[in-house]
């Protein structure tokens, strides 16, 4: 069961990040799937779940991107903890909480990551990566929240559903 | 009463490892390394095939979609093509017997002729999956004789260089990438003077610095690679400069650059093999 959950949670998404968004940008901006998985994951299922897939799901992007190794598992980490911690305090019915859940994890993302690789060396000037970059991400990531949400509350529910049957 | 606290200080010295532990993964990794780590060139040898997978589906997919909506403007456009084809290749004898008189004057005046380059075609099968890096993934590695460092050109220009090699595949970092590192010698074409190349900085462009205060660039300069460049053969375009900007005293300088080539919608390359 669990290999499907990591399959169907990560490398599948990675793998759509990595070719099939990329001829998709939008505003030269790829969706990153894996955090969107990660924060929808952690509000349906809670902390711990949300802490497993985010750090297993950082590792793999890690390993992915090359880059700044450890970066993403701490990152989607504490993504999937937040995530996780909100599953119990509020409402997850309504689906302004996963919107903006995934805008604020997408601004702690990004401002986190570019933090850490300017003090790495890495040229950046702030407001070109904050309009061409941040705000284009933002709203992708809004369009597809809706969607990946709904779509992982389904598949969790049939797996359920599924798994009672099998008894 | 105990078992609480004692359970909470266990959390927090696990907590404590683990941030210590991806401290130093990250101080590790953030220089361009020679080899990368086995763990990273395994997990990309395996996430490969679906890559590729996923990468001609959707090439098959778009491409039947764009045959279908552009039929019409396709025939429109051949005819275009074959006026264009019959007069270029006009052009072209011409320009043969040009390079055959280049090639004996040179002669006459015991210049070494310039080398060929011998170019592989690759295909780019995936992106880097970080908006942050600019680094694609081509289909082609060590079993077609790639190794690090390999210079990689699109028809347009500069495109970047290998950083990983893979028996499949290579991981290609690219010129606008902004990593500490990503750097590279050129000239400006109109004095032949040495400038630095710096990927990154602004979306899509790159930071050009002169190499001395003497060195004056303009916007409009197109950048050339130099003789001096350890990766790159000489004379190939990087990019134009577009704006310029000048220290209050006027004698520094900064610029940025356009590169020549679209990195935006990169299908195919070429890998260098020899100067």
């Amino acid at each position: 069961m669990w290999v499907w959950k990591f399959l169907g949670l990560i490398v599948l998404p990675l793998t759509l990040q990595t070719s099939v968004f990329p001829q998709v940008s939008y505003l030269g901006v790829v969706p990153n799937l894996v955090l969107l998985l990660t924060i929808c994951y952690g509000l349906l299922q809670g902390i711990k779940p949300g802490i497993y897939l985010g750090l297993l799901g950082g590792l793999c992007l890690d390993l992915a991107a090359g880059g700044i190794l450890g970066l993403n598992i701490l990152l989607l980490g504490l993504l999937g903890f937040a995530a996780g911690y909100l599953e119990r305090v509020v409402f997850k019915g309504n689906i302004l909480v996963p919107l903006l859940a995934v805008l604020a994890g997408t601004l702690f993302y990004e401002f986190f990551a570019y933090a850490v690789q300017s003090s790495f060396g890495w040229r950046m000037e702030f407001w070109s990566f904050f309009l061409t970059k941040v705000l284009p991400l933002c709203l992708y990531h809004l369009i597809l929240a809706g969607p990946v949400y709904l779509g992982v509350n389904k598949a969790l529910t049939l797996l359920r559903e599924k798994v009672k049957v099998g008894g | 009463m105990l078992q609480p606290i004692a359970h909470k200080k266990v959390i927090l010295v696990v907590l404590a490892l683990f941030f210590l532990v991806i401290t130093g993964l990250m101080f590790y990794s953030s220089q361009e390394r020679e080899q990368e780590i086995w763990t990273v060139k395994t997990f990309q040898l395996i996430l490969y095939p679906f890559q590729k997978t996923y990468y001609y589906i959707t090439r098959f997919a778009a491409d039947t979609w764009e045959t279908i909506t552009n039929l019409a403007s396709l025939h429109r456009e051949n005819d275009e093509l074959k006026k264009q084809l019959s007069r270029l290749t006009a052009e072209l004898s011409q320009l043969e017997q040009l390079s055959a008189e280049n090639e004996r004057l040179r002669a006459m005046l015991q210049f070494k002729a310039s080398s060929k380059l011998k170019l592989v075609p690759t295909e780019v099968i995936a992106r880097n999956p970080s908006n942050q890096n600019a680094t694609i993934i081509i289909d082609k590695g060590k079993n077609h004789g790639f190794t690090r460092n390999m210079p990689v050109i699109t028809e347009q220009g500069v495109a970047g260089r290998l950083l990983n090699v893979g028996p499949f595949s290579a991981e290609v970092i690219l010129l606008v990438d902004p990593r500490a590192g990503n750097s590279m010698s050129g000239v400006i074409e109109r004095t032949r003077e040495l400038v630095y190349i710096y990927g990154g900085v602004r979306n899509g462009l790159c930071l050009v610095k002169p190499s001395d205060l003497s060195v004056k660039i303009q916007p409009g300069d197109r950048i050339l690679t130099s003789e001096s460049s350890l990766y790159f053969p000489k004379n190939l375009l990087i990019g134009t400069i577009v704006e310029v900007q000048e220290s209050e005293d006027g004698y520094e300088q900064q610029a940025y650059l356009k590169p020549a080539t679209n990195f935006s919608r990169l299908e195919a390359v070429y890998v260098v093999i020899e100067k």
